[in-house]
């Protein structure tokens, strides 16, 4: 990967991939969602979702798995609408990007 | 490292952070740490690569979402949030209007005093320490080196000691070989108990040379790959 994912990309990467589970997530398999797709040490992830969670874009909760608890991350009003201002900006940005990029082989 | 010493070293590098923060962040790991399963638990600590790394990010973290909040007062919708200026410029952490600022840090008047590192008082008490103890030291890596340099020319020695004696009676017994042939037929008995001392000579010669070979060739090798281990055990 040549380009770096800013924070800003990365807190709309972290919220689409929460807010596919309506019942929310949990830190283990964001990451390796989140891996899927962009390289990402695992020390980075934990920041966004501590601060995600401060700015009230996602709320927490524990619940009881296999004899331990385990914290849950779901996505909430402010944070879905957080996101689709991500994804209307970024529409717009990769679009003007794609544009000069692979319109200037066309041509 | 494993996962307990992992946790434990990420424990202290967190003690100067707001309790709370710290739990949280703990937590998190434990439970990622749970989750991974024990069977990837050095995949996940050569993925976390160090607890200094770890820490650090969850430093920058808290410093950036303090940068953020001051830089957006009563305002937590957008504009902050995609230039991303806000949270990559860490550098006002060090001022106090920020730690001031923070209701969060109010809570905790503890965590203003306390900076990252040690406290003056620690770093005096071991300057003091280092003066007072100097003597003491210095004759200490005195005798440290001593020993080494010891070490190293007894084993030296010992090595020279069997390559000579080697050689010594492997020339020896050649010698003694030669004679006992001249002397053979004129004196029958004195040669060939000469020629069995000759072999003798020549067997013991090249005991000796071997030893020192396997001196030189596996024992040398095995103490400095010795000490080496011993001096990453001692600095890691």
């Amino acid at each position: 990967m040549v380009f770096n994912t800013g924070a800003a990309l990365l807190d709309a990467i972290v919220l689409a991939v929460v807010s596919k589970e309506p019942e929310g997530t949990y830190g283990y398999k964001i990451t390796q969602d989140v891996r899927q797709v962009i390289e990402l040490s695992e020390s980075t992830l934990y920041p966004v979702l501590r601060r995600l969670q401060k700015d009230e874009c996602m709320v927490v909760y524990d619940r009881e798995c296999a004899g331990r608890n385990r914290r849950y991350y779901r996505i909430t009003d402010k944070g879905m609408s957080q996101l689709r201002m991500y994804v209307n900006e970024w529409r717009q940005y990769s679009g003007k990007i794609s544009g000069i990029l692979e319109g200037g082989i066309r041509i | 490292m494993n996962k307990a010493e992992f946790m434990k070293e990420l424990e202290r590098l967190l003690s100067n952070i707001p309790e709370t923060e710290r739990i949280e962040a703990l937590n998190y790991y434990e439970e990622y740490f749970s989750d991974a399963g024990e069977e990837n638990e050095q995949k996940v600590l050569e993925e976390l690569e160090s607890p200094e790394k770890v820490a650090d990010n969850i430093k920058d973290g808290l410093r950036a979402n303090m940068d953020y909040r001051d830089a957006t007062p009563g305002n937590g919708q957008n504009s902050a949030w995609h230039n991303g200026a806000a949270y990559q410029n860490g550098t006002s952490y060090q001022g106090s209007t920020i730690y001031q600022g923070n209701t969060f840090y109010q809570n905790q008047p503890k965590a203003k005093e306390e900076k990252e590192g040690m406290p003056t008082w620690a770093i005096v008490l071991i300057v003091i320490a280092c003066i007072i103890l100097s003597p003491l030291l210095l004759s200490a890596a005195g005798a440290l080196l001593g020993a080494l340099a010891a070490c190293f020319f007894g084993f030296f020695g010992i090595v020279l000691g069997f390559g000579v004696a080697g050689i010594v009676c492997f020339v020896a017994g050649v010698a003694v070989l030669v004679a006992g042939f001249s002397v053979l037929f004129q004196l029958p008995f004195v040669g060939l108990a000469l020629l069995g001392a000759s072999m003798l000579l020549l067997a013991i010669g090249m005991l000796f040379l071997m030893f020192t070979v396997w001196l030189v060739g596996y024992v040398l090798p095995a103490i400095c790959r010795g000490i080496s281990w011993l001096w990453k055990k001692i600095t890691k």
